[in-house]
């Protein structure tokens, strides 16, 4: 790390909405700096050493959830775990009660993932600890964007300063539900990429293009063909645990209509053949995108995964650097 | 008039309220406010499929008897109908209302509260035709089920930006339609609970002579879903239906004070512990609207309160003809406990 620090803006991650772009560059540069610790025999770095980083996890996570915890154990801190499944959460325990309770063990971190959109906001108010939001409801997944961004980044050989100008990045699939997209489509257009977001119109939410600054689409052959075409394609799971199944025919349907598959792919390919492939996971293969394209060389899905370490350990870093802010707990 | 009692809110949506406390619901305070002499009209209602035949419909009778020592006039408001709810859970509830009751004498216009939005043609069809011949009002709430299922605000830019799940505002305006076709078919009158966008206010109003009428609640009169983003994730600014865009809130301001919507307090309570918790997870309510009153005075006039909140409900109700004129300082049918009207 510099010998003088530069620290994030703000005292906790809720999201992208309220990163400035020197932020962003921020993370990305650090995380870039955890790569070469991941790549050594002994990837572990005393950063964390002695602080106690709580992943309160109230929703189902396996990557998410695995990228924190060897994030936080890489940078030497000690790790509480924390899933809503048999916890007192289901014993009718609230979202505030369990905060409170965790907080009285004195965790320095806490990430947190929730159904609820905002709860990571609501702790920020309550607990003394910086917060670091692991996805919340339909409404932000910040780490993902910033590992997706990454990704790019690292694929078109540029640095985070240099940013994603000239770039067109199309992102498809459930919108509506998706905290991906939101935190993807802040961070994507701070970042100086240009975005199309595609999906059926039942998937698209209300004034999205206004909100977001995106080009919008409901045929996804638009998306991705018109005009100079896209240099990334991201693809959405759909979330059948999120209700998609009201809005959209059948698995079969969504493939043709929507999905990435092959003839789409190789068309694609043979537009631009530097596509970017992306897809955050877990995938629906054979629904939103084909077996094959997923694990082809225009595929960075396993990329993201590996991305996502480094660029977690840098936030949980700049986090741990920025507690002795005094506002901390108090961004309400 | 700093001494004048003034003719209470006659929420139609609500059962069993202190007035001017709407936090407070319960048979003490329906008790409480009968021995202060200051109500005139007490709507009580028996909630709940199961509790036809336990203890809440007990405790609501023996509140009516309490009012009626007191010279209470009542007005019985049976809510049966929940999510899957029948036309035998109401015709059931309304046989435990007759029966706990010596007399009718007392009891004016029957209310008939869905708690529950339906999508149920049938179900509302049927709730029609007994309830034009039993010379009830039913309320019900405005929204199309289908549409607005799991939703917490309305869809546009605010719900996109904080990742809200949302219903859109046609939702209301095919719940809304729905009703009407319905009252027109059976002849009966209903009153649409909850009216939360422009549209459902203008259909409401063209189609008042079909004997629909509509109930705004006061949280959507004093702000809009900007709030959430001034505010983001405070429950206590959830409705439901959720608060309205700012271009409905000024339409049914507008369509208040032209007498053409009345309004309620949206009373629905919100316990304590409940405030804090996330948008999704919140019941909603409008806890902060205890004093009503008070804070549509910042919106409407004296004279604009008193018609959306008592007068018109009592004359739709039926309790003009016997009130005679209700007017402050009148000895009414109905009297009021808020001061700060008066003030």
């Amino acid at each position: 790390m510099t010998a003088k620090q530069k620290l994030l803006s703000v005292p906790h991650l809720l999201g992208i909405e309220g990163l400035t772009r020197d932020d962003a560059i921020l993370i990305l540069d650090t995380a870039q700096s955890f790569v070469e610790v991941n790549s050594r025999q002994l990837k572990k770095v005393p950063a964390l050493r002695g602080r106690l980083v709580a992943l309160l996890f109230f929703e189902n996570s396996t990557r998410t959830r695995l990228s924190f915890e060897l994030a936080a154990k890489r940078l030497s801190a000690d790790t509480l775990n924390f899933s809503a499944s048999g916890s007192s959460v289901q014993k009718g325990e609230t979202l505030l009660d369990t905060a409170r309770n965790i907080e009285a063990m004195g965790p320095d971190l806490v990430v947190v993932r929730h159904e609820a959109s905002g709860a990571p906001w609501h702790l920020s108010r309550v607990m003394s600890g910086a917060i670091a939001n692991a996805g919340d409801g339909q409404h932000e997944h910040p780490t993902q964007a910033l590992l997706d961004a990454f990704t790019l980044l690292s694929r078109w050989r540029r640095t985070a300063a240099q940013g994603l100008d000239g770039k067109t990045v199309c992102i498809v699939g459930d919108i509506s539900r998706s905290r991906v997209a939101r935190s993807n489509m802040l961070l994507l257009k701070l970042l100086g990429a240009r975005v199309r977001v595609a999906g059926p119109a039942t998937m698209l939410p209300a004034a999205l293009a206004d909100v977001y600054g995106v080009d919008v689409y409901d045929d996804v052959d638009d998306a991705l063909f018109s005009g100079d075409g896209v240099d990334a394609v991201m693809m959405l799971r759909i979330q059948k645990e999120r209700a998609a199944r009201a809005v959209m025919g059948s698995d079969d349907d969504y493939a043709v209509g929507y999905g990435l598959h092959r003839e789409r792919f190789d068309r694609l390919h043979a537009a631009n053949d530097g596509i970017v492939v992306m897809h955050p996971g877990p995938i629906n293969r054979g629904v939103e995108i084909d077996a094959a394209v997923a694990d082809s060389s225009s595929s960075v899905i396993l990329d993201q995964t590996e991305n996502g370490v480094a660029v977690r350990m840098a936030v949980l870093y700049l986090l741990a650097v920025g507690m002795a802010r005094t506002d901390v707990g108090s961004a309400a | 008039m700093s001494n004048a009692n003034l003719v209470d809110m006659v929420d139609l949506t609500v059962s069993l309220r202190l007035p001017g406390a709407p936090d407070d619901e319960s048979v003490t305070a329906l008790a409480k406010a009968a021995a202060a002499g200051g109500v005139g009209v007490a709507v009580v209602g028996v909630e709940g499929l199961s509790l036809v035949d336990g203890p809440a419909v007990s405790a609501a009778v023996m509140a009516m008897r309490a009012a009626r020592a007191v010279g209470v006039r009542l007005i019985p408001a049976i809510c049966p109908i929940r999510t899957g709810g029948t036309l035998a859970d109401l015709r059931a509830a309304e046989r435990a209302w007759r029966d706990g009751h010596e007399s009718e004498a007392d009891v004016v216009t029957a209310v008939w509260r869905l708690t529950e939005p339906t999508d149920d043609a049938l179900l509302l069809r049927r709730i029609g035709d007994l309830a034009r011949a039993r010379g009830a009002i039913v309320v019900v709430p405005s929204v199309d089920r289908s549409l607005s299922a799991g939703a917490v605000a309305v869809e546009g830019a605010v719900a996109t930006r904080l990742g809200l799940a949302a219903m859109p505002e046609a939702a209301e305006a095919i719940g809304v339609a729905r009703i009407i076709e319905v009252a027109r078919l059976t002849g009966a009158r209903f009153v649409v609970s909850g009216v939360f966008t422009a549209a459902g206010a203008a259909l409401i109003e063209q189609h008042a002579a079909v004997g629909v009428s509509g109930v705004v609640n006061a949280a959507n009169l004093l702000c809009d879903e900007g709030a959430l983003l001034r505010r983001p994730y405070d429950t206590r600014l959830l409705q439901a239906p959720p608060l309205s865009t700012s271009t409905s809130r000024l339409a049914l301001l507008a369509a208040v004070k032209r007498g053409a919507l009345l309004v309620s307090s949206g009373h629905r309570h919100v316990p304590k512990r409940e405030r804090d918790l996330e948008m999704t997870r919140a019941t909603p309510g409008g806890t902060a609207l205890a004093s009503t009153a008070a804070l549509l005075s910042s919106v409407l006039t004296p004279a604009e309160f008193l018609h959306a909140a008592c007068i018109g409900p009592a004359a739709l109700l039926g309790c003009t003809p016997t009130a005679r004129v209700l007017l402050p300082a009148v000895d009414d049918d109905l009297s009021i406990l808020v001061r700060e009207l008066s003030a």
